[in-house]
This record gives structure tokens, C-alpha cells and sequence, in this order.
């Protein structure tokens, strides 16, 4: 339950930060999208996210959070 | 043009950081494969610039634990020194050897026989002697970014163990701002103005209030803030940046300070133009830019007064205008670590970017000199010596800067860089003519070029600095060129006029030297020619 409470606001910074960092329409994002549904979020994308996922939160992830976090939700999770 | 971006780590992430330069990566981790091997991607025609940007860390692979020595950092090397003399045309850039922080020898590294600090220095002792071999390879010192940001900042610890990403994005923000910077600075297309107010910029407090005694400059508190900064600017001035003041101040203040005030670190002959009165300052700019005979849009204007920062921007948008820090404590470093690099980037500085202010302040004088007397007699007076060199390698830094910063007197308008200038000096179907210019004001250093073409007999490039137009000179390096041809067996020249918006002063100088045209075409360029006689 906890999560289906995440705020608009950090679910909305996520998404356009997977949108940049993926060059795609945040339009085509939601709160489930994940590596699993979305076309280009693969494994390289993936990184990319992170990358631009560190900068706009100032907070780096650890290896297992890079390996485990693998949509929106999981994400916006992780904003401090 | 594209740009070819090779490494060994994970570079992707730069590639959009460098829009809207057209930049591809290298397959992963074939820095060293695609420099070594004949027919890679990083030969191919379309490629211009290839960026050779490596983690030095993962180039030392067992080095980096004291197991042997550092095999492929040398093997890079070798490439790239292969790489630079088979590719003369492309332009190669490398980040120099930065190891992290790590060591595993703790403090004994330093006096070890298998140091990692006396590796790196000898890695960059043998990457700066290739550069300075080979023109088309330039290096950029990374270390200093992460002086300056801390490798904490900059090393991304987790997406290198899961994506091979080395740096943050902070890291690849600085990369590509950095990489702009340094082909920019290669290109020499840097500007040339450095105006700065003078209260509250290059001293703390009024001086019209204070006296020239009692503002802020000293060896203590601000006043030492101030006096760095006054440095830093003595340092740029020495690189080729013209400095002029343009301040709101009774000029008898101004001439006070400059006589009485020990601490001054700038003099008066330091500036290519001072000017204290009370009119826009936007007016005082444009004066001296036609006293410089130089367009506002090679000017950057710093002053600690948001208005009239503003004023600059909006009466004279093409003046760079950077906001001023804060914080008088970092006066210094805001010039040499934002602006300088900004806007006043050089790759190499030459002889006359040395001695530019002088050469600018003689100018001065020979005007003066020129309001009394006839041109013919005004030219005698000068007792000019010029010398005219073809093919002097030496000179090919000059010539292309040249080319860049040429804008009035050329006819052609064509910007080279230095690996073109290398071709065609050593190119036998061309000529590289330089002419060089002293008077008793002083020497001017080369002051004309021409670059001629002796297979078709056509005169590809014709200029002259602004700074000795009026004097005849023109003259003297057109017949070389003309006499060359002749000597290649050749009965007519060609001369080209392409007008641009700032050379209109030449549109008539080949017919003004019996040159006659031939045919024009619909975007104005004109087409001359001329008969020559063996001799």
C-alpha cells in the first residue's frame, strides 16, 4: 500500500527523467512503465536513467538499488 | 563532419551532451583497435574529428596493483602517434592520463620502483612530446576538472560495475563543454577584447570618493582579491587578449590612480584604450572599437554593475557579457576558470599574441604621426622593413590564425586550420607566403598571407591585418604571388573576390591592381585575371 500512496509530484519528476534520458514522449510513460513494457529501456537505456536519475535527485544509487529498480514506481521510491 | 568518439570505458551518454556536433561512438572499449587498424571507422573520410576520451584506471589494467608494466597505455600511445601521422587531415583529441585516487602502495608510492604517480607523469611526459610533434593532436589536462570537482563527484562508483560508465553526469556535462572549448581554442575562434570597468572591478570602492591611496588594493584583506585579479588579467593580456577600460569616472581620477597607486599591477600601457567619462558605455565601446579597427562582436565587457551589464546586453547583444561573481574571493578564479576558457580560448599562443597591446599602442602612435604628413612622405617617415617567407613552416600557427581572424582586409574569407596549413605548405602544387612588417614603431610580426594555388594559378587566399592597411603592403605581397606563378611557367593569375559582410573595403582591389574580371556569379562572387609575361 505504501507505494500505491507516492506522491504526483515525485512520480511526475520520474517520468521525466526516464523520458529525457530515453528520448521519448512522457506521454508514453506511467506510473507501472518499467523495463519490462517499454520499448527502449533496455539495459543501456537503463543506465542512462540512473545516470540522469543521480543528477536531477543528487543522490547516487548502490549497485544492487541499479540492479533492482527497474520502473517508475521503484524510482520514485528511491527520490529523496 | 563528424566527430568519432572512441574510448574504454562507456562513453554513450557524452554523445548527446555534444549536440548539435554530429558525434558517433566506437564499437565498445576499440580505442586502441580502431586507432592501430587500417580501414576502422575512425578512418573513414566523413570523420573530422575523432575523440580518443579514456579511463586511465582501466587503460592500466594489472598496473594499476603494481603487476607489471603499464603495456596498454603504451599501446595507445603507439597507436595514436600511428593514428596522427597517417591522418594529417583529422583532428585527434585526448583527455591526458589521470589515474584515480587509488594506490595501492599507499604512501610509498611516491619513491617506489613501481610508483603510479612516476608512471602517469612518464605516460604524459610521452603524450605531450606527441602533440607537440603532430599539430592535429590536441590534448586537454583532465586532471584539473577533477581538481576542481573532486573525483567523488565526478567517478560514478555503481554504474561503472553495472554499465561500465566511469563518470557522473556532472563528469560528461564537463567533458563536452570541455571538448568545445578546446576545438574552438584550436580553430582560434576566441575573442579578442577584454573591457573591464575599473571601481569595484579591478579595486574595491570609488576611487573618485577614496583617492587614488584609499581603495582596496594591497597584499591584504580584499585588497589582495583585487590585485589577483589584476594579475590574472596582466596573465591573459600576455596570451594576446587586448585589454581596454571603459569607466564612469572623471578622467583625472582615473590618470591618479594610474600614477600614484603602487599597488596597481596593470599600467596604463598594459590597455589598448582607456576611457573614463560619463556618456553610455555602450557608446565608449563602440569608439574603441573602430579606434581598434575590430568589430564589438570580438569584445567581452566585464563590469560589477548589473545595469549597466544590462545596458551592454540590450544596446549590444553581440558583446559576451558574463555576470560578475558574487564574492570578491573568487574574482580570480571565476576569470581564469569561466571566462578565459569561454571566450578567450587559445590552443597556442605565438609570438604575436605576446606582443599584441604593444603592437596595438604603436598603432595609436602611427596615426598620430599620419595626421601631419602626406601618405607618401607619412610612409617614409615609418622606414618600413618587410620580408616576405613561402613555405615557412615555422609559421603555420600565425597563418592559420590568421585565416580565422581575418575578416576585412581577405578576399576570399576561406577559414583554415592548422592541418590545413601543413598541407598546403607542404604541398608542392602550393604556396604559402607570409609577410612579415617592422617600422621604427616597432615589429609587427607576419602581418599578410596569401595562399596561392600554383596548379591552376589561382590566389586562394589573399588578407592582410587591419592593423597595417593603408601602408602599401598589399602591394608587395600580391607581386610575390604573382612572380611565383610566373616561375611555375604560368601566363595568367586568378584573384577571387568572395564578399562577406565585412570585407566590402576589398571588393575592388584586384581590378584597383589591373587585375580584370571575368565572370561573376550569383552570389556575388567575382572571378579576375591577369596576363603575365615570362620574363
Amino acid at each position: 500500500m505504501r507505494s500505491r500512496s507516492m506522491p504526483d509530484d515525485k512520480l511526475a519528476a520520474v517520468i521525466d527523467v526516464v523520458s529525457k534520458a530515453l528520448d521519448i514522449s512522457p506521454d508514453d510513460l506511467g506510473p507501472e512503465s518499467s523495463m519490462d513494457n517499454t520499448p527502449l529501456w533496455d539495459s543501456v537505456g537503463h543506465m542512462t536513467i540512473c545516470l540522469e536519475f543521480e543528477r536531477r535527485f543528487g543522490r547516487s544509487l548502490d549497485l544492487d538499488k541499479v540492479f533492482t529498480t527497474l520502473s517508475v514506481r521503484d524510482l520514485a521510491a528511491l527520490v529523496p | 563532419m563528424t566527430y568519432l568518439l572512441l574510448s574504454n570505458v562507456n562513453m554513450q551518454p557524452l554523445l548527446a551532451r555534444l549536440k548539435p556536433i554530429a558525434a558517433e561512438c566506437g564499437a565498445y572499449n576499440s580505442l586502441i583497435a580502431d586507432l592501430a587498424t587500417a580501414g576502422s571507422p575512425a578512418t573513414a573520410a566523413d570523420v573530422s574529428h575523432v575523440l580518443c576520451l579514456f579511463d586511465t584506471d582501466t587503460m592500466m589494467a594489472d598496473a594499476l596493483y603494481g603487476a607489471g608494466p603499464p603495456e596498454q597505455c603504451e599501446m595507445f600511445l603507439d597507436a595514436l602517434e600511428e593514428f596522427c601521422r597517417r591522418h594529417p587531415e583529422k583532428v585527434v583529441v585526448a583527455n591526458t592520463f589521470c589515474l584515480s585516487s587509488s594506490r595501492s602502495l599507499g604512501f610509498a608510492d611516491l619513491i617506489h620502483r613501481d610508483s603510479l604517480k612516476a608512471i602517469e607523469t612518464a605516460l604524459n611526459g610521452r603524450l605531450v612530446a606527441l602533440a607537440k610533434a603532430n599539430v592535429n593532436l590536441l590534448i586537454f589536462d583532465i586532471e584539473l576538472l577533477f581538481r576542481r570537482h573532486g573525483e567523488e563527484a565526478l567517478f560514478s562508483s555503481a554504474l561503472w560495475y553495472a554499465g561500465r560508465i566511469r563518470y557522473t553526469a556532472r563528469m560528461f556535462d564537463l567533458l563536452a563543454t570541455t571538448v568545445r572549448q578546446l576545438v574552438a581554442a584550436y580553430t582560434q575562434a576566441c575573442r579578442k577584447v577584454l573591457v573591464v570597468d575599473l571601481d569595484n572591478t579591478l579595486w574595491g570602492g570609488i576611487v573618485g570618493e577614496l583617492g587614488p591611496i584609499g581603495v582596496a588594493l594591497g597584499e591584504d584583506g580584499s585588497g589582495r582579491c583585487y590585485r589577483d585579479f589584476q594579475r590574472a588579467l596582466k596573465a591573459l593580456q600576455r596570451t594576446g587578449v587586448l585589454l581596454a577600460v571603459v569607466s564612469k569616472n572623471n578622467q583625472a581620477d582615473v590618470d591618479e590612480i594610474f600614477d600614484e597607486n603602487p599597488a596597481m599591477i596593470l599600467r596604463r600601457e598594459d590597455f589598448a584604450a582607456i576611457v573614463a567619462n560619463w556618456e553610455p558605455k555602450a557608446e565608449n565601446i563602440v569608439k574603441i572599437a573602430e579606434t581598434l579597427n575590430l568589430g564589438t562582436d570580438s569584445f567581452v565587457f566585464i563590469d560589477d554593475n548589473p545595469v549597466e551589464r544590462d545596458l551592454i546586453r540590450k544596446f549590444l547583444p553581440e558583446v559576451a557579457v558574463p555576470d560578475f561573481p558574487d564574492r570578491v574571493e573568487n574574482l580570480q578564479g571565476w576569470l581564469l576558470r569561466e571566462v578565459a576558457p569561454a571566450w578567450f580560448g587559445k590552443y597556442t599562443v605565438t609570438a604575436e599574441d605576446e606582443a599584441k597591446t604593444e603592437q596595438y599602442r604603436a598603432n595609436t602612435a602611427r596615426q598620430k604621426l599620419a595626421a601631419g604628413f602626406d601618405l607618401d612622405s607619412y610612409l617614409r617617415e615609418l622606414n618600413i622593413e618587410c620580408n616576405i617567407h613561402v613555405d615557412a613552416a615555422g609559421h603555420v600557427a600565425r597563418a592559420a590564425q590568421m585565416t580565422q581572424k581575418t575578416s576585412q582586409f581577405n578576399l576570399t574569407t576561406r577559414r583554415y586550420d592548422v592541418t590545413d596549413l601543413v598541407r598546403f605548405v607542404e604541398s608542392t602544387n602550393h604556396a604559402v607566403l607570409m609577410l612579415d612588417y617592422r617600422d621604427r614603431f616597432g615589429d609587427e610580426g607576419s602581418v599578410g598571407l596569401a595562399i596561392v594555388d600554383l596548379m591552376e594559378g589561382r590566389i586562394d587566399t589573399f588578407l592582410a591585418s587591419c592593423r597595417v592597411i593603408g601602408r602599401k603592403l598589399e602591394q608587395r605581397l600580391l607581386d610575390k604571388a604573382v612572380e611565383l606563378c610566373r616561375d611555375r611557367g604560368l601566363h595568367k593569375v586568378i584573384g577571387e573576390y568572395i564578399p562577406s559582410r565585412k570585407n566590402r573595403m576589398v571588393a575592388s582591389f584586384y581590378e584597383d591592381h589591373g587585375f580584370k574580371p571575368l565572370q561573376q556569379s550569383p552570389d556575388g562572387a567575382v572571378m579576375y585575371e591577369k596576363s603575365i609575361d615570362a620574363r
